[in-house]
């Protein structure tokens, strides 16, 4: 069957789903965003999920980022290298 | 260089970013730390060597010290200033007190252990499930048969005659007119 004009546009993706009656229909999502990555060596980030803004806001302020510093910006081991460089910086200065 | 009496940075988790001090050395690369809680909000726990960044600052410190002490020292030798912070208020340090006090307790709590079976009797209880279950499912035939809710027993049903006031008269039968014959 031709999808109707509004599904005909490229910010759509097909999705084919098997019926009871045994027949294979498709089925028109959305498409979601892509994983968030660390701000400075683009590595994929643990613990952020992604998804759309109507699914994102069901869930809790805990749920989207890791419990530390730099939570949802920065990897562990780059957060790790501002901690030790800052702190190297202050006592240089002293 | 990470002895007692040390002050360190914490690299990693929750508490990164923030001064303590070291208070004891345990085996395996592991350490005993505080910031003091009432001063900088890391509380009295095991860390990994890993986790820690030193700072050029030793203090003495006698191993296994209290917060209290260790804040008083903190003030005598003016070390709140090299932190960048205040000494803390005495609101603060009842507060965080209070919280220890909690910690403690809970930790001198047993913990619900779970059922312990001996591993001996293991064997022999897996073949006596095994026949339980075959038990089992004559008891689920045996079940109270399910009491349906009674059906009122209703009058056969009258079909109204449809066709009654359409019924038409019965015709007679057609004569057919006999035409005349040409001659």
């Amino acid at each position: 069957m031709m999808p109707r004009p509004a599904q005909r546009s490229r910010s759509f993706r097909k999705k084919p789903v098997n019926t009871p009656g045994g027949r294979q229909t498709i089925h028109y999502l959305k498409k979601g965003p892509c994983i968030a990555r660390c701000a400075v060596c683009k590595r994929p980030l643990h613990g952020v999920p992604s998804g759309l803004p109507s699914e994102m806001r069901k869930l809790k302020k805990t749920s989207k980022r890791p419990d530390r510093p730099y939570g949802g910006n920065m990897c562990s081991a780059c957060s790790r290298e501002t901690v030790k460089s800052k702190n190297i910086a202050r006592w240089e200065n002293d | 260089m990470i002895d007692v009496g040390r002050i360190c940075v914490k690299t990693a988790g929750r508490e990164a970013g923030k001064f303590c001090i070291v208070v004891e050395v345990l085996e395996e690369g592991f350490v005993t730390v505080t910031g003091p809680l009432a001063v900088t909000h890391v509380k009295r726990r095991r860390c990994n060597i890993d986790h820690l960044e030193p700072t050029p600052e030793v203090i003495k410190i006698k191993k296994g010290a209290s917060d209290d002490e260790i804040i008083g020292i903190y003030k005598h030798e003016g070390i709140f200033k090299k932190l960048g912070s205040e000494p803390p208020s005495e609101k603060e340090l009842e507060a965080a007190r209070e919280k220890e006090r909690k910690r403690a307790s809970e930790k001198k709590k047993p913990k619900p252990k779970p059922a312990e079976q001996p591993p001996e009797e293991k064997k022999p209880e897996h073949r006596a499930e095994k026949k339980e279950k075959h038990e089992k499912k004559p008891e689920h035939k045996e079940k109270a048969p399910k009491k349906k809710p009674e059906h009122k027993e209703k009058a056969p049903k009258k079909k109204p005659e449809k066709h009654a006031s359409k019924k038409k008269p019965e015709k007679a039968p057609k004569k057919k007119a006999k035409k005349p014959k040409h001659k």
